[in-house]
């Protein structure tokens, strides 16, 4: 509640210090909301391939380290590309979003796929980490960019933080005990799913094609749902398709 | 003024030593602890949280000066200084307290968090840097900075050493922006703070490093480095337990976790080697090829070489340093009675699990001797997958005995249910089709799963011949009770790690019962 107040007072103080072309404060929420998403979804991410490719090929400092560091470097490259185009922010944002979901769903088959196979792990961890880093990194200079207000960059950083903070104690603690890899990947792809459909459907005046947008956020909202119910029976099929067991 | 470079330079300093420092603490904690994945995202957890609050603060700050940005990166610089002594002297005074390494992973987080928005801010609607070029500066400098410092400089010198490269390093980033400030006055200020600090961090270091004089006494290092995979320790030390009070004995530690001592390994070898190799000539086979996987101290293989029947014993050992050692340390090589230099004898240095994948060979021994699976890394060597690739190279009518952890759980002092550890590894055993029971050593602390392919497996009769069922006691070779109970546990896949939550919480209950267990832990802190 406090960094809540506090919050509100530092949006208030920015927003007296200079207002051009304020938002609608339901969009600021959401853009505020979408930031706690995505910063969750990125740290949840990061953490989720760290674990797995732990799990498949042991080294958890080499994993970990290779992981944090190369998902850095492809964050860097995605603000940086991000502010080259100064256009319409929302069909990016639900693009973004829905391939953050796709890739969340495709994550885990794909490594453990990989293993079976006996390919080389360091191909598949950092590909996929740099694809999540990159897509993460696009997200906080473009919503910094929708808020319109460089005041704001305090409260947007502030939250965005506190998105890879709740991500960082959940994940170990909470969701991978109560949950497992695979339903973890699906719930947070999940998360990204709702986002993009909330993108899609309420701010649907700043899309060029509505529908297509709709469209193409319901299916994969709809597809990491049915990936997060069957999350255990996938894992058994790959169990019994590549082991046997 | 500072020009954008001097600018971009503070850049760098800031969230390249935030970051290592936030690696270095969680590092540091995942060793003086054992399990790796949850410190490495809780310390991530607490650092964005102090990075969230920092940049929350920086907000408040009506106008940010260049003088403030400076202040926060010393302010950052000097934490990364003094982090590790002072984790260290917090270790020696008040025990391992998990909360010690948070105060300084949220202190950096609040550093390098408010610094970012206010460098921001500092060059807003002028000509100054877009944000995204500030944050590609940001994560590429983090980026650089954990290659350089994490899988470079820590895998050679270590952990305080590392801190005091990083910490010089940023200092030299801020001299051209202190120069630009306050010229020759203000970056000799800057230049004697960064010694005096340099100085006190060396200083607090001598004074945690002090070898406490009690352990002194009792224990001579007879070797300690630190290989690519663990620290590999051996004391001698004089022994307290009722065998033989006051005798010296020789202690090997992996990662500060006891992996033998010369005065109880001969039945923990005897379990291990001795009964597959027995059991398969109980059951009319003839034991001549044996593979050691793990156990690159070469005790399970002088027990195999030990018999005339076996021709050819191989080893797949992860750590070189551990292979040198055996062929090399006087008194391993005493214990092991160079067991790696008999002609029936060959050793691979490489990943079990991978090799597994790729040879043909099957054998009629295979010994499984990998430390405990107190982590990801190691509960990957109990997964049904590897086992799956184990039985492969099973020949028929071989046998396979694997290291199954401990025995009983401190909760259970009359020893009626063996422990959710082993239950679970039998249970992956049977999963993948192979037949199995569990047999314990004579002290009972450690299990071990007997597994074979033959239909006609049954344990009761072979422990019965082995005397494996009398009163406990000296002279047994080794126990197994057919009344044990085996607890509900689930198998151990690389999809489900079952192994590791059980172990966690079977030390939970050991530090719980201060229960007297062979792994219990001595702290060597990382270097």
């Amino acid at each position: 509640m406090k960094a809540q107040r506090k919050l509100r007072l530092v949006t208030e103080a920015a927003q007296l210090e200079r207002a051009p072309a304020a938002l609608p404060s339901a969009d600021e929420r959401f853009i505020l909301t979408a930031a706690l998403v995505v910063s969750f979804s990125g740290v949840a991410y990061e953490l989720l391939l760290a674990t797995y490719a732990t799990y498949l090929w042991g080294g958890s400092i080499i994993q970990y380290s290779l992981v944090f560091s190369s998902m850095m470097l492809s964050m860097g490259i995605g603000s940086w590309v991000s502010d080259r185009g100064d256009k319409n922010p929302a069909p990016r944002f639900v693009l973004i979003e829905c391939l953050l979901a796709a890739l969340g769903v495709i994550c885990l088959p794909v490594l453990y796929t990989a293993y079976w196979k006996g390919f080389a792990p360091l191909f598949f961890t950092f590909g996929f980490s740099l694809a999540f880093g990159f897509l993460v990194g696009l997200e906080i200079p473009l919503l910094n960019r929708w808020l319109g207000r460089e005041q704001k960059l305090s409260a947007l950083l502030a939250v965005d933080f506190a998105g890879g903070f709740l991500g960082g104690i959940l994940f170990p603690l909470f969701l991978v005990p109560s949950l497992g890899l695979f339903r973890v990947a699906g719930l947070v792809a999940f998360l990204n799913g709702l986002v993009a459909c909330r993108g899609a459907f309420a701010q649907s005046k700043r899309l060029a094609k509505p529908g297509l947008f709709q469209l193409l956020a319901g299916g994969v909202c709809l597809i990491s749902l049915i990936y997060l119910a069957q999350a255990v029976s996938l894992q058994h099929w790959l169990q019994q398709r590549y082991f046997g067991f | 003024m500072l020009t954008p470079f001097q600018i971009y330079l503070l850049c760098v300093a800031v969230s390249g030593s935030g970051f290592v420092a936030q690696t270095l603490i969680s590092g540091f904690w995942s060793t003086v602890f054992n399990e790796d994945s949850v410190y490495y995202s809780v310390n991530l957890a607490f650092y964005f949280g102090g990075m969230g609050v920092g940049s929350l603060v920086a907000g408040w700050f009506g106008k940010a000066t260049e003088k403030l940005v400076l202040k926060f990166v010393s302010a950052l610089l000097v934490l990364v200084a003094l982090m590790i002594p002072l984790l260290r002297v917090g270790v020696s005074w008040l025990g391992n307290r998990e909360f010690l390494p948070l105060f300084l992973v949220i202190a950096a987080g609040f550093f390098a968090g408010a610094t970012i928005p206010l460098v921001i801010r500092l060059r807003s609607g002028k000509q100054g840097p877009r944000l995204g070029t500030i944050f590609l500066i940001d994560y590429c400098s983090a980026f650089a900075f954990a290659c350089l410092f994490n899988l470079y400089w820590l895998m050679r010198v270590g952990y305080l050493q590392t801190a005091w490269f990083c910490f010089f390093g940023g200092a030299a980033l801020c001299l051209p922006a202190v120069f630009q400030l306050g010229r020759y006055r203000g970056a000799a200020l800057f230049a004697s703070g960064a010694a005096l600090v340099g100085c006190l961090s060396f200083l607090l270091a001598a004074q945690g490093m002090n070898p406490d004089p009690e352990s002194q006494a009792t224990f001579k290092v007879l070797f300690a480095r630190q290989s690519p995979y663990q620290k590999i320790v051996m004391t001698e030390e004089i022994g307290n337990g009722t065998l033989n009070p006051g005798a010296k004995h020789i202690v090997m530690y992996l990662d500060g976790m006891v992996q033998f001592s010369n005065l109880d390994e001969t039945s923990y070898h005897l379990c291990l080697a001795n009964i597959p190799l027995t059991a398969v000539e109980f059951f009319g086979g003839k034991p001549r090829k044996a593979l050691i996987l793990g156990g690159g101290d070469g005790l399970a293989a002088r027990n195999l070489l030990a018999y005339r029947t076996v021709e050819a014993v191989k080893l797949v050992e992860l750590d070189p340093l551990m292979i040198r050692l055996a062929q090399a340390e006087p008194h391993l090589l005493k214990l092991n009675a160079r067991a790696f230099f008999d002609p029936r004898f060959s050793y691979v240095e490489g990943d079990a699990f991978r090799w597994i994948k790729e040879t043909a060979d099957t054998f009629d021994v295979i010994l499984l001797d990998f430390p405990h699976p107190k982590n990801l890394s190691l509960a990957r060597l109990y997964s049904a997958e590897f086992y799956t690739e184990l039985k492969k190279r099973l020949a028929p009518g071989g046998f396979i005995s694997i290291q199954a952890g401990p025995a009983f759980s401190p909760q259970d002092p009359e020893r009626k249910t063996v422990s959710e550890i082993s239950s679970a590894i039998l249970t992956t055993v049977q999963r993948v089709g192979l037949k199995g029971d569990i047999y314990v050593n004579p002290g009972g602390q450690e299990a071990f799963v007997l597994a074979t392919s033959r239909p006609d497996f049954a344990m009761a009769p072979f422990a019965k011949a082995m005397s494996m069922v009398g009163p406990e006691g000296l002279g047994l070779l080794c126990q197994y009770r057919p009344e044990w109970k085996h607890p509900q546990a689930s198998v151990n896949t690389l999809n489900d790690l079952s192994l590791v939550p059980y172990m966690d919480r079977f030390n939970r209950g050991v530090a719980r019962a201060n229960y007297d267990f062979r792994g219990s832990r001595a702290v060597f802190l990382p270097r």
